[in-house]
């Protein structure tokens, strides 16, 4: 019989072993890890908590409670300076200066940390653009950086990264309030921002009931018409319909179509006699 | 001298409009324009995405004009001039006037108040 009297059965079946386990940081959950495009003045006005994890990092939220994790932003370097094992930088950006600490492996670098480490010159009054994580050290703020990147989009990157900023705040704003518009939440590019959304605040949709279609008035509306044009019905409604009726609601085909798919993936909604067809998934 | 109080790195993005207006004087500013005029010596013009120009300042500071240029200017404002401090190279495709609506309806606006003013 195989006895092999082992301590643990070689590490297959992850129990735990008697020696000393480090302690690791929970993974954060992956709407969590969020990257907000932010200025400098953002950073140093963000507020910090206890981390619930660890007593020794800080967890950081922004004025308009979005918690950070990674960042991003543009600025030019007014310092820099080389060391063997890390390049600083001191970065402002027009709402204040940010001291950022970037590692360097040689060999291993992307060629930018590599060409900014050269030559002064090459760096300093530079437009470069930052992503990292914010650090608090005995009171003083510093990003440690991922990617350190010169700007190759010169001046309109600038521009373009301030009213990034600006964008994202808002559209933060608009998924706090509750869902507003059409198809929000789920469309291109979505940066993460709106899923913060605690689920309460979800539930304000039109009409009748809670957390239908979460919260669109689009998937309201495509909802409420096949509960009602579908009821008693086996074969459902057709889509096209549907798509009758809702877009004289003032909706798009393509974006009531959209809300069909996405109803049907999360269930609200099955197609029957052909995928043509739909009915209300009570 | 009694100049306002000016967190290290942070500077009012302006145009020609704003400094004619004279917000912002007896600051540190930012101007970002086309470089259109050069006398050789002290002298230099940028023309701000308002279509304003404005006066640097140059004092004797090391400067290569190239006509045309798009750069950003930092140095302190002083009535309808700015005294040079540094310069930045913006590249030549900028687009000055979207770069012009953003300071002046984003970045002054004050429902971004805290994402952009650093002096409040």
């Amino acid at each position: 019989m195989s006895n092999y009297a082992y301590d643990n059965d070689g590490g297959f079946n992850n129990t735990p072993t008697t020696s000393q386990t480090t302690p690791t940081k929970p993974r954060r959950n992956y709407d969590e890890q969020t990257l907000i495009p932010v200025t400098i003045k953002m950073l140093h006005s963000s507020l910090s908590s206890p981390s619930s994890t660890s007593s020794s990092t800080a967890e950081f939220h922004l004025q308009d409670q979005r918690p950070l994790h990674m960042i991003k932003f543009v600025g030019a370097v007014r310092n820099s300076e080389v060391r063997s094992t890390n390049l600083f930088l001191d970065v402002e950006d027009g709402t204040g200066l940010m001291n950022v600490k970037v590692w360097v492996n040689d060999g291993d670098d992307c060629s930018a940390i590599v060409d900014l480490r050269k030559k002064a010159t090459d760096r300093d009054g530079k437009y470069v653009r930052i992503i990292g994580q914010l650090k608090e050290f005995d009171g003083v703020r510093t990003v440690v950086a991922n990617d350190v990147r010169e700007v190759e989009g010169g001046g309109n990157e600038v521009t373009y990264h301030f009213l990034e900023v600006a964008h994202s705040h808002e559209r933060h704003l608009k998924a706090v309030s509750g869902g507003l518009g059409v198809g929000m939440g789920y469309g291109i590019g979505n940066m993460a921002s709106a899923s913060h959304v605690p689920p309460m605040q979800q539930q304000q949709g039109v009409g009748m009931g809670q957390g239908l279609g979460g919260g669109s008035a689009l998937n309201d509306a495509v909802l409420q018409y096949i509960m009602s044009a579908g009821l008693g019905s086996d074969s459902g409604v057709n889509i096209n319909d549907i798509i009758g009726n809702v877009s004289s609601k003032g909706f798009s085909t393509n974006d009531i179509r959209n809300a069909i798919n996405h109803l049907s993936n999360e269930g609200h909604i099955y197609s029957t006699i052909d995928e043509n067809h739909f009915q209300y998934a009570c | 001298m009694a100049e306002p109080q000016q967190p290290d790195g942070a500077y009012p993005r302006v145009n020609a409009t704003m400094i004619n207006e004279g917000l912002f004087n007896n600051m540190i500013v930012s101007i970002i324009g086309r470089a259109v005029n050069f006398d050789g010596v002290n002298l230099l013009q940028l023309e701000s995405g308002d279509g304003g120009r404005v006066n640097i300042n140059l004092s004797d500071a090391e400067f290569h004009y190239v006509p045309g240029q798009i750069i950003e200017v930092i140095g302190h404002l002083d009535g309808k001039n700015i005294q040079f401090f540094i310069s930045r190279q913006l590249g030549d495709n900028m687009d000055l006037g979207i770069y012009n609506d953003m300071i002046a309806k984003v970045q002054r606006n004050p429902k971004y108040k805290d994402l952009f003013d650093p002096f409040n």
